[in-house]
């Protein structure tokens, strides 16, 4: 009685968890936008993929201005308006803004603020909207009171200071001078691809600002550019400030359309293909992929039903959405290393997104030993639910979880970066997966389920599985221990996981050697991949030594792997080392 | 009952126990445990939210092993952790030994346990021998000729270095003005490479120019004549001066500082050379002060304890120039940002001091005045004097000397005028202020220019009023300052002589503003541009300056006496990057009658002089503190870390960068690709032949390993290496591997081994049933 209830209450908890995420998901949702005729027919489609440099790269403009626009508002739109929009109408209309909620402040800090805005009359439901979304009119940042706790803030280096520095980040990244000095996309006339590219600031100066028209006397001017090119860009240039404050859509949508044509004329030799600026305009219009969660969350109901109910059509249904979200994961992965150019493993999105990846890869490997026996779809499922929880990171922790495409840190730009890096990742992936069957263990023993186990668990069960006619039969026979299979089922992954972290370990120490001078150097990170590798030794020899293996290797599998979450973002965001990359 | 003898009850052997209890699994599990919670403590340290219901505010992350003063290195080689480790490879081997047999089926168990003890023998060895350290190497230095002197001399190429030669000719000066490490080539076989260029700012008795230097390609050297270009262009030649050399040099390194060591160096005023003392066991992140009057702190709520640490510094150098000189290292301080004078109100002798704030106009600042050393408080006394007063008649007479008097006086008539200047009333070609005619004279004046702190050199200011006497006959322009003996005429273009004796020109430049207080430090008179605007002062009442300036007098004593200490910054205010760069120790030296103390600054690097200090750069900060022994010796001292000779000296031939489209932005790395630094040996009499390193791409060069770690991002001046042995590195690889093979062959090769032995066995089984009828059991 007292275990069934037990388990009603686990299984509760779990709904309720589930129940409570979606519903805080939907209530902090972006604040829908006014419906505004303008935004709605200006056609931004050659802005889009116009190429604009940004540090150390071409990109198109669509993936530049998202960048810039989640420095402001974080994980909102500014202002509800796609970012291209939103960029342009900051840089040319910043008075629309002043009154408006646009610019993000994390949540440490937001009470302190809450207090100042009291005190410069903001009403409290404003304040009440702020604290909760966290989003902040630029016009109060001014007010003198905001200004004073700022500067209290700011005092104080360890606890807040950070966070009054990001949000002033927000801030300038609001700012339409800086918009208007980043927005560099005149190709240089004579250059190289070493050449920095040009700012309109530089030919059309800071007069447009004021009244939207080029005085020649304030412009820099742009060296090498031929007479006709600057008259038409200038031409174009002004004539998109004139329609967008006039709410043209039709006639901003042409200067927009022409300045794009004659951008590309400038410097055709430098002019990145439209194809592959289009393609990196829709990876981020696709959102970087990162609700291919929702497919892994579809393929791992039936897999689940399968491991339940022995569902053999659940099975099926399971392994082709897997396969469907494995294959739109891979074409995530593929798409970001075709635009960035390099591997994309090196900053914590893509290194999460590829340690899934590698994850779910294995798991196929596996399934295909394990195919005619009862570990069959634990893989599957395991896999499934770790990708779906990385990629939901992704998704919902989005100023944390950076998915704009910058250079590799110069550091990180070595074949060891494929080698040491993947290899950690992909035991990352594994210790999650065994973490998640090992849940299952303990939910089966919770509910009841006998405490037998498997007596060579991991690969070894699955090689010596009726070597035999006298042997272990558990793996096929039909009647077989539930508990047992999932216990060696965490063996197999924990093996795997204990070879690939120890071979990750003794790259990264290699790497280390001829990048830092020290194969090993006592960093946090370091220390904590090892703290992990500890409690995967002490796993092994407790397993030898207990006598209700399966329950301790299950509690030690959940250890380690909250060990390595430990190490992974506590040890990064709390804790900066020379890993702080990634 | 019956007596019996106990027999067969086995004796207590404690060797025993002890040898069951390290053959013990449980026992090394235990140890792996203890392992897991030390390395764990010791790294991250413990965190927590600083509020328990906001774990979405900030977090604390309590540093452990900080409080015990250790870095993440020393932490892990303090004997807990060796003991642990220790115990738990002796409980390793000792178990592997005795409970695993030595089988086919065992070898992958004995592999990884026999890699782990390699690897930490290998670590043991490793981290024992372990020297780790960095070096800067600047990438070249400008070797000066100057005829008629002796040596050339050497001027390293950093920014706003200086140097200044005397040669028959008279005083040259240099100075670097720029540095543009990637200039590109324009002409001749070389065109569209890049070079780095030197522009050396040239005074030489006789011109003013600037030579531009290309490393690497000395016959592109050539003059600059300022405001109006390359000299060829003007002068036919490409060199203004053909008799000044000036040439690049190496800038060789000789040596490598320890990582997280401690030493102070002393040699004699006028030596180059530093002679090094170890500092052992100072403490790397504690505040150690012997008592609370040490330091001054910067919040009122900040705490500190008293814990003084006493470490002896001995001599290890026979030219040591403190000779037996005890030297001890009394106090120690982590953050602490200078030293600061602050004045107590209760001294016993008179010396009054007054705090006035200004404020408006964009000012905003407070000043310490200082009546009887009207300097100290680095006021300048043309804007503001403050004068202490016995009696009411030497307030008036102070009084009197507010604001500016210039006298002219025409020797021949006798006759001379007074007046106040103002810049507003100097001569200026709009507003045709004209010559002023003096009465019963035939002369006229008028004033061209005054300046209230006219820069004359080494950072001193005068004022100086420049005045124009006009006769029918002639006209003299005279440069008059505050000292009346510096008074010349100008002769035309840059020519001075001594003043013509007709004309006589005196300029008294009092003060804008005159205090004046005494002998009650509360009763304050104000003056205010001249003697007539008086007023009475109150403490802390505003007063209006004129010009939209507020002053307020803040504090005003007569018997204040000074005292200085080393500022101690509260914990929440240090930036946890500067690491120790803010650290101060106490030095005490004592013999005879005699002693000396003082906090001295912590130096990244000991710098041979200040022509290595690289601005705004705090590990290139140079600041020694100068000491009188007792017999009269002066001698510097330096508190950096300890060095290491390089094997041979090191010098930068070429430092590169290789970045991303769109070249370097500054301030952002992730434009950058790399950072190439092309390095010279010196052995053997010769500069051998080139060595590079880059990141990911270290170089060895005779037992020593050099890696690329810093860069100066604004002129590649000098590159930063990282240098280091590794002996042992290739045990500890040796070990790992090992382990990897004993895990590959424990959970994939041992269960296929067992496979076919099993199946062996049961075909045996099964052949032996079929040949006969009745078989004997077989176990398998």
């Amino acid at each position: 009685m007292n275990r069934k209830f037990a388990v009603r209450i686990v299984d509760l908890s779990l709904v309720a968890f589930v129940a409570w995420f979606a519903w805080k998901q939907y209530d902090q949702r972006a604040p829908s936008a006014e419906p505004d005729a303008f935004a709605a027919n200006v056609e931004l489609e050659p802005l889009r993929n116009l190429a604009i440099q940004d540090v150390g790269r071409i990109k198109s403009f669509d993936s530049f201005a998202r960048g810039k626009m989640k420095m402001v508002g974080g994980p909102y739109n500014v202002d509800g308006k796609e970012p291209v929009f939103a960029y342009l109408d900051l840089m040319l209309n910043p008075g629309k803004y002043q009154d408006k909620a646009i610019i993000y402040v994390k949540r440490a800090i937001r009470d302190d603020l809450a207090r100042a805005m009291r005190e410069s009359g903001v009403s409290s439901e404003a304040i009440a909207k702020f604290v909760k979304s966290g989003l902040m009119a630029p016009g109060l940042y001014w007010a003198p009171a905001m200004q004073a706790e700022f500067k209290r803030l700011e005092q104080d280096i360890i606890r807040t200071q950070k966070f009054v520095n990001f949000m002033s980040w927000a801030m300038a990244s609001a700012d339409a001078h800086r918009l208007s000095n980043d927005f560099a996309v005149i190709p240089a006339p004579n250059g190289n691809d070493k050449t920095p590219w040009f700012a309109g600031e530089q030919l059309w100066g800071l007069g447009f600002m004021q009244d939207g028209h080029n005085h020649g006397n304030d412009t820099v001017g742009i060296p090498g550019l031929d007479d006709s090119s600057k008259a038409n860009i200038t031409g174009d240039w002004n004539k998109l400030v004139e329609t967008w404050r006039a709410q043209d859509p039709s006639g901003a949508s042409a200067a927009i359309a022409s300045l794009a044509e004659h951008l590309k004329a400038i410097n055709p030799s430098l002019y990145p293909e439209t194809e592959k600026l289009n393609l990196e305009s829709t990876y981020f219009k696709l959102k970087a992929f990162v609700w291919v969660w929702v497919v892994y969350a579809l393929a791992a109901i039936p897999l689940g039903m399968f491991i339940a109910y022995r569902i053999e059509g659940a099975l099926l249904v399971g392994k082709i959405g897997l396969l469907v979200a494995f294959g739109l994961h891979t074409l995530a992965i593929g798409l970001r290393w075709y635009i960035s150019g390099r591997i994309p493993n090196a900053n914590m999105f893509e290194a999460i997104l590829a340690s899934v990846w590698f994850g779910v890869l294995g798991a196929f490997v596996l399934e295909f030993f394990a195919r005619k026996t009862n570990m069959r779809g634990l893989f599957y499922f395991g896999s499934a639910i770790c990708a779906m929880v990385a990629m939901m990171c992704q998704q919902f922790m989005p100023t944390v979880l950076k998915s704009d495409i910058d250079n590799v840190m110069p550091v990180l730009d070595d074949m060891w970066l494929y080698i040491h890096t993947n290899m950690i990742i992909w035991s990352y992936a594994l210790i999650g997966i065994a973490a998640i069957i090992a849940l299952l263990y303990l939910r089966y023993r919770l509910g009841g389920g006998d405490p037998s186990t498997a007596r060579v668990g991991g690969a070894g069960s699955l090689i010596l599985e009726g070597s035999t006619p006298k042997g272990d039969r558990f793996l096929v026979d039909e009647k077989g221990s539930t508990g047992k299979v999932l216990d060696a089922a965490t063996m197999v992954i924990l093996e795997l996981a204990f070879v690939t972290l120890w071979a990750g370990l003794v790259m990264g120490a290699i790497w280390a050697d001829h990048s830092w001078g020290r194969p090993w150097g006592w960093d946090p990170k370091e220390v904590f991949a090892l703290c992990t590798f500890v409690i995967f030794i002490i796993l092994v020899h407790v397993r030898i030594k207990v006598r209700d293996k399966g329950l301790w290797t299950a509690i030690l599998a959940v250890v380690g792997c909250a060990v390595m979450l430990f190490n992974w973002i506590v040890i990064n965001f709390k804790i900066t080392g020379l890993h702080s990359y990634a | 009952m019956q007596d019996t003898i106990t027999s067969a009850r086995p004796s207590f052997n404690p060797f025993r126990a002890i040898y069951d209890l390290i053959s013990s699994i449980w026992f090394g599990i235990f140890m792996m445990v203890l392992l897991f919670i030390y390395m764990s403590i010791a790294s991250a340290g413990i965190l927590y939210p600083l509020s328990i219901t906001d774990p979405y505010g900030p977090w604390i992350r309590w540093i452990v092993r900080e409080d015990f003063n250790k870095t993440e290195m020393e932490v892990f080689a303090w004997w807990p952790f060796n003991l642990l480790m220790g115990l738990f490879t002796l409980n390793m081997i000792v178990v592997t030994l005795r409970r695993i047999r030595l089988t086919v089926l065992n070898l992958g168990v004995w592999m990884i346990h026999s890699g782990i003890v390699i690897l930490t023998l290998g670590s043991v060895y490793y981290f024992g021998n372990k020297l780790e350290g960095d070096a800067p190497v600047f990438r070249r230095s400008i070797a000066i000729k100057v005829p008629g002197a002796e040596d050339p001399r050497r001027m390293i190429v950093r920014p706003e270095n200086r140097a200044f030669v005397t040669g028959e000719r008279g005083e040259y000066s240099f100075a670097i003005a720029s540095i543009n490490p990637s200039w590109p080539l324009l002409s001749g076989d070389d065109k569209g490479k890049t070079a780095c260029s030197v522009n050396v700012a040239v005074q030489t008795p006789s011109q003013n120019f600037i030579r531009q230097m290309l490393i690497g390609y000395p016959q592109y050297t050539e003059d600059i004549i300022p405001g109006k270009g390359r000299a060829v262009k003007s002068t036919g030649k490409k060199l203004l001066d053909d008799e000044l050399e000036l040439s690049f040099i190496y800038e060789p390194q000789t040596e490598y500082y320890i990582k997280d060591s401690a030493a102070l160096y002393v040699r004699e005023v006028g030596d180059t050379q530093w002679v090094e003392r170890p500092i052992e066991g100072l403490p790397h992140y504690s505040d150690n002060i012997a008592q609370r009057k040490d330091v001054w702190l910067t919040r009122s709520d900040q705490s500190i304890d008293i814990d003084p640490i006493d470490i002896v510094v001995p001599k290890i150098k026979d030219n040591d120039p403190l000779g037996d000189i005890g030297v001890h290292v009394t106090g120690r301080l982590h953050y602490s940002t200078g030293n600061e004078t602050r004045w107590n109100p209760n001294g016993n002798q008179l010396n009054p001091m007054m705090k006035v704030a200004f404020d408006g106009n964009g000012v905003n600042q407070e000043f310490s005045l200082f009546a009887l050393n009207p300097r100290f408080g680095g006021v300048d006394p043309s804007m503001i004097t403050y004068h202490w007063a016995q009696n009411e008649a030497q307030r008036t007479e102070f009084g009197a000397s507010t604001g500016n008097q210039l006298t002219l006086r025409i020797v021949e008539a006798d006759k001379s005028i007074r007046f106040s200047v103002e810049p507003e009333n100097t001569f200026d070609r709009n507003k045709n202020i004209g010559f002023v005619e003096i009465e019963g004279t035939d002369w006229s004046y008028r004033v061209k220019t005054f300046h209230r702190s006219f820069p004359i050199g080494e950072g001193q200011n005068v004022p100086i009023v420049v005045v124009e006497f006009k006769s029918p006959e002639r006209s003299i322009t005279r440069w008059v300052t505050d000292d009346p003996t510096r008074a010349q005429d100008l002769m035309g273009a840059q020519k001075f002589a001594p003043p013509d004796p007709a004309v006589e020109a005196v300029f008294n430049p009092g003060a804008l503003i005159t205090l004046v207080a005494g002998p009650d430090p509360k009763d304050i008179d104000v003056f205010v541009g001249s003697p007539d605007d008086r007023r009475e002062a109150v403490i802390g009442e505003m007063m209006t300056m004129g010009s939209g300036i507020r002053m307020t007098i803040l504090e005003s004593h007569s018997r204040v006496s000074a005292e200085t200490r080393p500022i101690l910054v509260a914990k929440r205010d240090r930036n946890p990057k500067a690491e120790n760069k803010f650290s101060r120790i106490k030095v005490e030296m004592t013999s005879d009658q005699w002693s000396f103390s003082r906090w001295l600054p912590y130096h990244h690097y000991p710098l041979v002089n200040e022509h290595y200090s690289v601005p705004d750069r705090l590990e290139f900060h140079y600041q020694p503190t100068r000491c009188m022994l007792p017999d009269g010796t002066e001698i510097e001292m330096l508190y950096s870390r300890s060095r290491q000779s390089l094997p041979y000296a090191l010098a930068l031939e070429d430092f590169e960068l290789k970045v991303h489209t769109g070249g370097f932005v500054s301030g952002n790395t992730a434009s950058v690709r790399d950072f190439i630094s092309r390095l010279r040996p010196f052995e053997e009499g010769e500069w051998q032949s080139e060595i590079t390193t880059s990141l990911n791409d270290p170089a060895t060069y005779a037992d020593l390993y050099y890696f690329q770690a810093e860069w100066d991002p604004g002129n590649m001046a000098f590159t930063g290496l990282g240098v280091g042995n590794r002996d042992g590195v290739y045990i500890q690889l040796l070990g790992t591997c090992i382990a990897v093979f004993g895990m590959i062959y424990v959970f994939y090769i041992k269960p296929i081994i067992k496979r076919r032995r099993q199946q062996a066995v049961w075909a045996q089984v099964e052949n032996a049933k079929q040949s006969t009828t009745s078989s004997e059991p077989i176990t398998v």
